[in-house]
């Protein structure tokens, strides 16, 4: 449930920094192609939402299990085996995003202790930095959470599968709407 | 103990730590900051992987990452394989197994806005697994042509494997996304090929279609503008020299969700369904991307990457022999991996020692995508044939991997020949330098 709450706010910042991110550039480009008159701060604003966007992203492919691994000893292993080797990566995962939140903090310490800003709009750098640090612990203890209570998601391949039923379904009722 | 020794023993515990099923990332950065923390002490060693955390994520060039996965999962949600797979019908339909190689080529043309081979299969399946089935296909050619149609995705740009091959290597990524094309349309071709070679020996498993008059081929063929308008503003941009990769996506991000609108199916599911979605990707592709670049921080310090490389250049084998054996290795690897993690994983291992050799970055960036993406579809873990499997589950897992042999020979034959024939990769982006060039005077 926790769960849910922090990832689901992680995954919204996320996805609002995502189209700004997307905004940004299109407007760059069509600015510089058409207009003549490129978006000076396009480059450090796209530093600091990617920044953003993929720290707070790491929650939630931790919550949905979309870490990669390589899976084959799971087949001849028992369920409990499987489970217990789960929660080493959860572990692992928790340890991992650890140290990203922690030298994040470092990073940002020192940024803000040197007053650095961007060279355009002369934004301060280290908030961002402290919310990238800040997103990586939330990762952290959404794997600590896991280490717990195991993981419930989905894989890649039913939500894949499961889309593409649902796009078909959704073309059923168009054409009989039709 | 010496450095080298430091480094063996880290890529020991790498290769135990992914047996037991760590996650990809999380293993490699272990490796690669503890091992490189055994060498130069472990509060520098943390400082350095601080960097490269910090380096890696606040980035400007790997914003490319986000914007083309954001692209090919509105487009995928967008209802845009169907008209595809409608246009390539009216065309090719009448052919024996023509409703197969319509398939297939709606797979190719689908994969120029979608760089993702599982999402590819996913999405054309529900589409043209039910058609094959109304004409009475052989399960094992409906079934190993939607497969095999799935992993062309990887090739043609927009491709995110080819971005990450870029980044790790720093190789033009540009210069990848055009020399995937030529192969990528070769394999659409090989692909057709095989069952118009199968159908002439089998009649039986590809029945013809219907036969479409000309006018509503033509309008079939309109159908599609939105996707040819989509691929050629973000291809033709980067081969033009109009905007940079970069900027590309950020184009054809927009672009995938103007066709949606356009076409009635942007709602508040499209957009938050795709920007999920983007963002569990982006999040499982940059631990990878850290644990490989924390990886390569020990290949470096250990004096690995060097180390092999001379060792592998003293061995006096022949370097195309060389580059057979990575080839190999590459095609037992992909039958237990992922391809992305795979290339991270692996290239910067291999890639010193066939820059030291003298091969070219573009070209084998390439080659290994072409053998990699076998991995997909070949037993025991073939993720399209897994999606395949899930969408049309009367038919039994043989059945699909029996299917989709005909096309794994034939890609194996196509990487021979990029293999022996360089150009085919490499020459249409030396015409796109060209071009740039005489643009730029």
């Amino acid at each position: 449930m926790i769960l849910r709450v922090i990832s689901t706010v992680l995954t919204t910042v996320a996805a609002l920094c995502l189209l700004a991110l997307m905004a940004l550039t299109f407007a760059d480009v069509v600015g510089r192609e058409f207009f003549n008159k490129p978006l000076t701060f396009s480059v450090e604003l796209t530093k600091l939402a990617m920044g953003l966007i993929v720290c707070l992203a790491f929650g939630t492919t931790t919550v949905s299990a979309r870490h990669i691994s390589v899976d084959l000893i799971q087949s001849f292993v028992g369920k409990r085996v499987s489970g217990l080797l789960q929660r080493l990566s959860s572990l692992l995962l928790m340890l991992f995003f650890g140290v990203l939140a922690w030298g994040l903090l470092g990073k940002a310490q020192q940024f803000a202790s040197d007053g650095l800003a961007t060279q355009v709009l002369f934004l301060p750098i280290a908030p961002v930095v402290y919310a990238m640090s800040a997103a990586c612990l939330a990762a952290a203890a959404i794997a600590a959470v896991m280490i717990v209570v195991g993981t419930q998601a989905q894989s890649e391949v039913e939500e894949h599968i499961q889309e593409a039923r649902a796009e078909a379904r959704s073309h059923q009722t168009d054409t009989n709407e039709a | 103990m010496d450095p080298l020794t430091i480094g063996l023993i880290a890529l020991g515990i790498l290769f135990l730590m992914l047996i037991l099923s760590v996650p990809i990332g999380v293993a490699m950065a272990a490796c690669g900051v503890l091992g490189v923390a055994a060498i130069i002490g472990l509060k520098p060693a943390l400082a350095l992987f601080g960097n490269t955390v910090y380096e890696t994520t606040a980035n400007f060039d790997l914003s490319i990452i986000p914007l083309f996965v954001l692209m090919g999962s509105v487009a995928s949600r967008s209802g845009l394989s169907r008209e595809l797979y409608s246009a390539f019908n009216a065309w090719l339909g009448a052919f024996r197994g023509g409703l197969a190689l319509a398939t297939v080529g709606a797979c190719g043309a689908f994969a120029a806005i979608c760089g993702s081979s599982v999402a590819t299969a996913a999405t054309m399946s529900q589409v043209a697994l039910p058609e094959m089935k109304r004409f009475k296909y052989a399960d094992s050619l409906a079934t190993g042509s939607v497969a095999a149609g799935g992993i062309i995705g990887i090739l043609i740009p927009p491709s995110v494997v080819l971005v990450l091959y870029g980044i790790l290597t720093e190789t033009s990524i540009g210069d990848l996304f055009i020399a995937g094309f030529i192969p990528g349309i070769l394999t659409t071709l090989g692909f057709m090929l095989v069952i118009a070679i199968f159908t002439r020996f089998n009649p039986a498993a590809g029945p013809k279609g219907e036969k479409t008059e000309l006018r509503e081929k033509l309008r079939a063929l309109g159908r599609t503008w939105a996707i040819l308008l989509l691929f050629l503003l973000v291809i033709g941009g980067i081969y033009f020299g109009f905007f940079t990769p970069t900027e590309a996506a950020g184009i054809g991000a927009v672009g995938a969700f103007a066709i949606a609108a356009l076409r009635g199916r942007l709602n508040m599911e499209t957009v938050k369904g795709s920007l999920l979605e983007t963002i569990r990707t982006t999040g499982m592709i940059f631990t990878i991307l850290i644990g490989a670049l924390a990886l390569n921080n020990l290949m470096v310090f250990s004096g690995m990457a060097y180390g092999l490389s001379s060792f592998v250049s003293g061995l006096d084998m022949h370097p195309m022999l060389v580059m057979a054996i990575i080839l190999l290795i590459y095609l037992i690897l992909g039958c237990f991996m992922d391809a992305l993690a795979m290339i991270l994983l692996t290239v910067p291992i291999f890639f010193p020692i066939v820059v030291n050799l003298g091969f070219d970055p573009v070209w084998f960036g390439i080659i290994v995508v072409m053998v990699v993406e076998l991995g997909l579809i070949t037993p025991p873990i073939g993720m399209n044939v897994f999606v395949i499997k899930g969408m049309a589950q009367h038919v039994p897992l043989q059945t699909i991997y029996r299917g989709v042999i005909p096309f794994v020979v034939a890609q194996i034959i196509l990487v021979i020949l990029v293999f022996i024939f360089p150009q085919i990769a490499l020459w249409l982006p030396d015409t796109a330098d060209a071009i740039q060039d005489w643009l730029n005077l």
